[in-house]
């Protein structure tokens, strides 16, 4: 029994432990989604200002509108979703 | 003052002066003054004030010492009992406790949590997230961040309270202080963790419940039922008296104004609308006459079926000397008042379907009267029941059933019974008018004419049971029948009451037996319907028109038993729950009122002996005394030879009917050996055991 449970585990740990990975990795982006649906302006990296390439003068990030901060991709996904729900009835 | 006939009248003149209200003049036939001019459209008068119900300055508990040593008794036994009964589920009041205490701390450490994480601030989040409003959402959880960090401290604080104060509180303080803090957290836990509604102490008495009425309900009734309008004006109820309970505690009352032009009668008539507007049974509403106005009712709305409840033994088991003078306790209406009845210059007709407390009912009555030894008792059972038998015991005459006893033929005892009545009731009449103003004032029986043996004139009680086989009897009813309604309509008058029963109120006998009969049922002037089978049944006992008026005997239900409409006796119709006197109450007061009237010296009649020789025969013991040695003896040579020996007992004896007499006590007949014959006969060593059977 002990061999053979030896060799069994290593046969599942080879397939299972990427696919838990993974599903773990989901889980996980899911709940960020959920508990923190913004994240860091990647343009403005979280000013809220850009500079414009020409004059070097400020303006509101475009990507943000100022906000500093954008909605995840994931939740901008779900809220798409939600909507075409929302919207079917 | 004459008015001159001749004179052509001045009607115009004198309609004038009767307006002005003025002297009349001279020359008119107007000669008197008349009132004041009546006010058009009436004028406002002064209410009379109702006494206001009067509490008592010291509580009729404080009064005596028997009534407060009563009342603590009763206290302490309700406090013993809720003690009790908790002491014994203490451990699981103690278990339910702990578990609660668990469950409590689990909630409230969840609470906490959720109020570090300022959980109502989530929802702000995540609808900005899904409007994708980063500027709401980067506020939102700047917020809730700073309000995480101060109630984190917060929390952290207590955990440190908790984590030092615990151990320092085992290890320091007494175990007494331990023991009741621990215990108060675990109540205080407790309640945080019990269900919400639940209940950890279960109730020791369970309370009475009961519908609250409230204005809006009553007037949802009244106009559901009809009998008012809520929008169409001046056809509005209106409250008489502000919704209350009743001074019995047992229902709520308020006074109601129907709008004008409807009245009493129509509120009775929808009397089962309005309870199905109240929400409650036919049962429990109870609409009353208001003596100020046509249009007001008082509306009593019972908590509880009050008919259901029965009305307990009746007043006479202290056996105690009655007064027939005074008015008989007969048993409770439906709010619990004593209804008496007033036997005297009465004739009382009951009435109802079989086994609903009929019997029960005129018994009652009849053991009122019988207490009272100045009354004279004649009772006749129709029907032979068992429930009158003891009436032996006091009773002037009495006949039960129509079989022949070894008293003599019911019936004929019945007859001589009827009309040595009639007889009492004429010479009562003669000997009431002869007697002086000062004794006899009124022409009436008084209670010192009636007490008084001088005059021989006691009151007299006659109760019938199952009247209606009396009728159905047919040569000897046409004079039972012509006697009973010449007495049920002439001897009250002379101090006779009649208390009369019947099942069958109408259909009995046919021609001029019917019509006899139909006049003694309506001659009765006090009516008792226990429950009938129909609205017409009822009629019939309680006398026309009782039904329009919205008494029907019909629509009590089978389950009260002795409960009945009592109509005539006053200006209320109650329903009544008669007391209760089962076999043996009726045997103890028999026996107490036999008694008294021995110590009276009223025992009279039957009762007392006083019959003819030939119906207080034993005939056993003269059948057994008949035998010289034989085994057994023929029919006929008994007759003959009880006829021949005893001639004035048993003249006109036949083998016929001494068989019958014997067999009715339970005597076989048999063959015997006479003679070498073996006609039918009867064993002597039978009658023995007959005769020993009966002494035991």
């Amino acid at each position: 029994m002990p061999s053979l449970a030896a060799t069994a585990t290593q046969t599942i740990t080879l397939t299972a432990l990427p696919t838990a990975a993974l599903v773990l990795l989901t889980l996980g982006y899911i709940g960020l989604c959920w508990l923190l649906p913004f994240r860091r302006c990647q343009n403005c990296t979280g000013t809220g200002w850009t500079r414009t390439p020409l004059l070097r003068r400020t303006r509101p990030c475009r990507r943000c509108n100022g906000d500093g901060v954008r909605l995840r991709v994931g939740r901008r996904l779900f809220n798409h979703f939600a909507h075409l729900r929302r919207n079917a009835r | 003052m004459s008015i001159d006939e001749n004179r052509p009248r001045d009607w115009d003149a004198g309609l004038a002066e009767l307006l002005d209200g003025g002297q009349p003049a001279t020359g008119t036939h107007f000669d008197v003054p008349l009132d004041e001019r009546p006010q058009r459209g009436g004028m406002p008068v002064e209410q009379p004030d109702p006494p206001a119900p009067q509490r008592d300055i010291i509580p009729a508990v404080l009064r005596s010492w028997p009534a407060l040593r009563a009342e603590i008794s009763a206290t302490g036994g309700r406090w013993a009992h809720v003690a009790g009964f908790h002491a014994v589920r203490s451990p699981w009041y103690a278990g339910k406790t702990g578990f609660y205490a668990l469950l409590g701390g689990f909630k409230l450490a969840g609470r906490q949590l959720r109020w570090w994480w300022v959980d109502e601030a989530r929802s702000l989040e995540q609808h900005a997230a899904d409007n994708a409003d980063g500027t709401m959402w980067l506020k939102v959880h700047r917020e809730s961040k700073s309000t995480r960090t101060f109630r984190g401290l917060v929390l952290i604080g207590e955990a440190a309270a908790l984590l030092v104060g615990v151990p320092l509180m085992v290890a320091a303080a007494p175990w007494y202080a331990t023991a009741g803090v621990a215990i108060l957290a675990g109540l205080g836990l407790a309640q945080v963790g019990k269900p919400a509604g639940g209940q950890i102490v279960s109730r020791a008495q369970v309370a009475a419940r009961f519908r609250k009425l409230n204005p809006d309900i009553v007037l949802r009734a009244y106009y559901a039922a009809g009998l008012g309008h809520p929008e169409r004006p001046g056809q509005q109820i209106a409250f008489g008296s502000t919704m209350a309970r009743d001074p019995s505690g047992t229902g709520s009352q308020v006074v109601i104004d129907l709008p004008y032009g409807k009245g009493l009668d129509d509120a009775i008539k929808a009397r089962d609308k309005i309870a199905s507007g109240l929400d409650v049974a036919l049962s429990q509403v109870f609409i009353s006459r208001d003596p100020s106005s046509h249009r007001r009712h008082v509306l009593w709305v019972a908590d509880r079926d009050p008919l259901a409840v029965g009305a307990g033994r009746t007043p006479l088991l202290r056996c105690l000397q009655t007064d027939i003078w005074k008015p008989a306790p007969f048993g409770l209406d439906e709010r619990g008042r004593l209804v008496e009845l007033d036997l005297m210059w009465n004739s009382l007709l009951v009435g109802a379907f079989p086994r609903q407390g009929k019997t029960f009912a005129a018994r009652l009555l009849a053991l009122y009267g019988a207490l009272d030894p100045y009354v004279k008792l004649t009772v006749l059972d129709g029907g032979g029941k068992p429930d009158w038998r003891k009436f032996s015991l006091v009773a002037d005459r009495y006949a039960f059933g129509l079989a022949m006893t070894r008293d003599g033929d019911p019936v004929e005892t019945v007859l001589e019974a009827l009309r040595e009545l009639k007889d009492d009731v004429q010479a009562r009449y003669e000997k009431l008018s002869r007697l002086p103003v000062d004794v006899c004032p009124d022409g009436k029986l008084t209670r010192d004419i009636a007490r008084n043996p001088k005059y021989d004139m006691p009151v007299r009680m006659v109760v019938m049971d199952e009247f209606q086989e009396y009728f159905d009897l047919g040569e000897a009813s046409k004079e039972i029948a012509a006697l009973l309604v010449y007495l049920v309509k002439v001897a009250p008058a002379a101090g006779v009451i009649f208390i009369d029963a019947t099942q069958r109120p109408s259909g009995i006998g046919n021609g001029q037996i019917a019509t006899q009969f139909i006049n003694f049922r309506d001659n009765h002037q006090v009516r008792f319907s226990l429950r009938t089978g129909s609205y017409n049944m009822s009629d019939l006992v309680l006398g026309a028109g009782a039904y329009s008026e919205g008494y029907d005997s019909s629509t009590l239900l089978p389950s009260y038993k002795g409960v009945g409409i009592l109509r005539g006796a006053s200006d209320e119709t109650p329903t009544v729950r008669t007391h209760l006197a089962d076999a043996d109450d009726a045997e103890k007061i028999l026996k107490a009122a036999r008694l008294i009237r021995e110590r009276a010296g009223t025992l009279s009649g039957m009762a007392a002996g006083e019959t003819v020789a030939r119906q207080r025969r034993d005939v056993l013991a003269d059948a057994a005394a008949m035998f010289t040695g034989e085994a057994g003896m023929s029919w006929q040579r008994l007759a003959a030879r009880l006829a021949e020996r005893l001639p004035e007992h048993y003249a006109d004896i036949t083998a016929e009917t001494i068989s019958a007499q014997l067999r009715a006590l339970g005597l076989p007949s048999v063959n015997v050996k006479e003679d070498g014959r073996s006609p039918k006969g009867v064993k002597l060593i039978d009658i023995g055991t007959a005769i020993q059977r009966r002494d035991r």
